[in-house]
């Protein structure tokens, strides 16, 4: 490693850990209550010190980092699955208020980080469990509706795979005589199965924070609105470190070495939380099948390890479509391989993908979800967090370009060249569709359009009495009563609106048309009717002066409207 | 666009064809007609589809009886499982209840590929006229299909066909 990795390296175990030494945000103001926070004003320090985080593991990732550094190792997979972890924080940091939900979240990353690079001089073991253990033991919450041993069940399930992942090192040192996970394929089958076997109960102990959360209808009871759009839980980055350490050691087995039972039954696994509508767990114990499987499907193995942390991540079930790579590889993988497990495997992706599929096409319908007993599509429930944008930008991209992945030793170069061209393509869709719009022409037009301006349009093709009240050139609607107070204008709307009712406004182009509102139009008449500047009216129609209109026939004066006092 | 340059994956274009018609029944005829692809040509990728019927002619003559039989049988179940006109009930306000020109000209195109999808070699003419002639007829049935069969038929006989593609290339 270069000195600005082994920086970069620090960097990221360091900083969110130091970022909690920031200012408190809920000490803000008289009252202690910091007020409603929107836009880039809901990220919090912890947030920024998760993803200065992230930031610096992809930077070794895509500097391709390995090796040994100021007593830290780091491998491809190691950093690739620390940016994960730190992606994961930064989203489940979204909306968390309690300093100690904060802070074991930003010591739970830090202590993934430890256990996935400390342990060089053979005290891996060590390393390995104890930054995992610390972390479950930070980030297990136990409340639970159904009361205490229910809440402590997770507890047991983060403990068993800590456990798991002894017992591979215990193993691997009576096989071996070393405490260190070797460099080349020389694991036992048990060994393997018992690393496998770890850290699928981390990957499920990580994901159930989030099942939990969304059955109790908020997120670490923290007064986060319920529903679906609950995201993650800080247990969360315990995924990233299980399947690190599942995705490292399963493809280190001997060639004799037969861990296909195993593998089966994660995929069976895999199968059932896909059933239970469990995206990202599936997504993950199908990565753990593949890595367990065929060698030929360790690349797909890591694209879909990668697709369960960012679909954790997101937590939001059109992310799910981030495993699409991880799918083909797996395809060519079992081309390859050919064997009957790896054709299982991938019967096993393809079933685990239709119902996904299924779920997130009832999510995105309307239907409703089971858990919460409530509608599914909401503009919140479907839109991803502020915390959540770095593992969407991730998606977006390993969907778009999977073969820049270079760390999962995918070949997808012609996926890459089609997904491409493929996006290219829409995107020029997208731009002709909307210049339609612009014009008027065809199924385009009217779909960006001001709202509640639709009804009372000129003639067709009159582009200056479109949606202008009082117009000349097009039917006056009905007169709206004088208001007094002299409304505020309206900033230039962006608004996809339903499609009209009436033919003439899909003709509108109105993208980027400034709003004018109803009431001061119609007040004031039009500019034609009005006399120019500095002309009078004849004499025989003023009135004489002294005169006033008797007191029923004078409008009412405006009052100046003040904003209440704070 | 993936289908018409002769460029990606075919399972990618078969989970953006189920996007497209937000169907997961079109979905799994595009896995399943990936399959009958992977297993005629040995690839997922639509180039190796493309550069194979340029050495050994096209897929919907070319070869052994069986394979013809399923590219056929997979190209029938792409246009079959193209998105059907809108019912009535969600049909737009002034009464448009057309067939969706985006989802039929993916469809159509990735058909046409399957079975006449040359990459354009040592006679570029005859290839080109070859791919724009099967694409256009292609597009066509894929209209009218699309058009004419109810939602439940057209659903049922793509997975059947797809089936039977995806079984006979693996088997035979």
């Amino acid at each position: 490693m270069t000195g600005a990795q082994a920086a970069a390296l620090i960097a990221s175990l360091v900083v969110p850990v130091v970022a909690l030494l920031g200012p408190d945000d809920r000490r803000t103001g008289s009252s202690g209550d910091p007020g409603p926070r929107r836009g880039l004003a809901t990220f919090r320090w912890p947030q920024a010190g998760a993803v200065v985080s992230a930031g610096a593991w992809l930077a070794l990732v895509v500097s391709g980092a390995s090796g040994h550094a100021v007593g830290l190792h780091v491998t491809p997979v190691v950093a690739a699955a620390g940016c994960g972890a730190a992606l994961i924080a930064a989203a489940s940091l979204e909306g968390m208020t309690k300093r100690r939900s904060q802070v074991a979240t930003c010591v739970a990353l830090a202590g993934v980080g430890v256990a996935l690079t400390a342990g060089v001089g053979g005290a891996q073991p060590v390393a390995v469990a104890g930054g995992l253990a610390l972390a479950v033991f930070l980030t297990h919450d136990p409340a639970t509706p159904r009361g205490r041993w229910a809440g402590l069940a997770p507890a047991f399930l983060g403990a068993g795979g800590v456990a798991a992942c002894i017992a591979g090192f215990v193993l691997l040192h009576d096989r071996s005589g070393r405490w260190t996970l070797p460099a080349t394929s020389t694991l036992s089958a048990e060994t393997a199965v018992a690393f496998v076997v770890g850290a699928a109960l981390l990957s499920v102990y990580a994901t159930l924070g989030d099942h939990l959360a969304r059955r109790r209808g908020g997120n670490d009871s923290e007064g986060v609105p319920p529903g679906p759009q609950v995201a993650t839980r800080s247990a969360a980055v315990l995924l990233a470190g299980g399947l690190a350490v599942g995705l490292s050691a399963a493809p280190l087995r001997a060639p004799s070495a037969d861990v296909g039972v195993a593998a089966v039954v994660l995929a069976l696994a895999a199968l059932a939380a896909a059933g239970s509508r469990r995206g990202a767990l599936s997504l993950a114990l199908l990565a753990l099948a593949a890595a367990a499987g065929p060698p030929a499907l360790a690349p797909g193995a890591r694209l879909l390890a990668a697709a369960a942390v960012i679909a954790v991540a997101v937590g939001r079930p059109w992310v799910w479509l981030a495993a699409l790579p991880g799918a083909v590889s797996l395809g060519m993988g079992v081309v390859d391989d050919g064997g009957r497990l790896a054709l299982a495997t991938a019967v096993a992706t393809a079933a685990v993908a239709v119902l996904l599929a299924e779920v997130a096409v009832d999510t995105l319908a309307g239907g409703e979800d089971p858990q919460t007993a409530g509608p599914t599509r909401s503009p919140a429930g479907l839109r991803p967090t502020l915390g959540a944008m770095p593992a969407v930008i991730g998606g977006a991209w390993l969907v778009v370009a999977a073969g820049t992945w270079t760390w999962t030793g995918s070949a997808l170069g012609a996926y890459d060249q089609g997904m491409g061209r493929a996006v290219a393509g829409g995107l020029l869709a997208v731009v002709a569709y909307v210049l339609a719009g612009q014009l008027g022409l065809g199924a385009g037009a009217g779909v960006f359009s001001r709202p509640g301006a639709g009804s009372t349009t000129g003639p067709p093709g009159s582009r200056r009495s479109i949606g202008a009240p009082g117009s000349p050139s097009g039917p006056s609607p009905a007169p709206a009563p004088p208001s007094p107070v002299r409304p505020r204008r309206r900033p230039t709307q962006l608004v996809r609106s339903k499609r009209s009712a009436s033919p003439s406004r899909r003709r509108r182009p109105a993208l980027f048309q400034r709003a004018r509102p109803r009431a001061r139009s119609s007040a004031r008449p039009p500019e034609e009717t009005r006399p120019p500047k500095g002309t009078r009216p004849p004499k025989g129609t003023r009135p004489p002066k002294g005169t006033r209109p008797p007191k029923g026939t004078r409008p009412p004066k405006p009052r100046r409207s003040r904003p209440p006092k704070a | 666009m993936m289908a018409a340059t002769g460029s990606g994956d075919v399972f990618a274009a078969a989970v953006l064809l189920g996007l497209a018609a937000a169907d997961v029944a079109a979905g799994a005829v595009g896995v399943l007609v990936g399959i009958a692809v992977v297993g005629r040509w040995g690839s997922s990728s639509l180039a190796a589809l493309s550069g194979g019927q340029a050495v050994v002619g096209a897929a919907g003559w070319s070869g052994p009886a069986a394979m013809v039989a399923s590219s056929w049988a997979a190209a029938f179940a792409v246009v079959l499982a193209c998105p059907r006109r809108r019912p009535a009930s969600t049909a737009t306000t002034d009464g448009h209840t057309g067939v969706p020109l985006a989802p039929v000209l993916a469809c159509g195109l990735l058909a046409a590929a399957l079975v006449a999808g040359p990459a354009v070699g040592a006679d570029p003419a005859h290839v080109v006229a070859l791919r724009v002639g099967a694409s256009v007829v292609a597009v066509v049935v894929a209209a009218v299909v699309a058009g004419a069969c109810s939602r439940r038929t057209a659903r049922v006989a793509a997975l059947i066909a797809a089936v039977v593609a995806a079984a006979v290339a693996v088997l035979a």
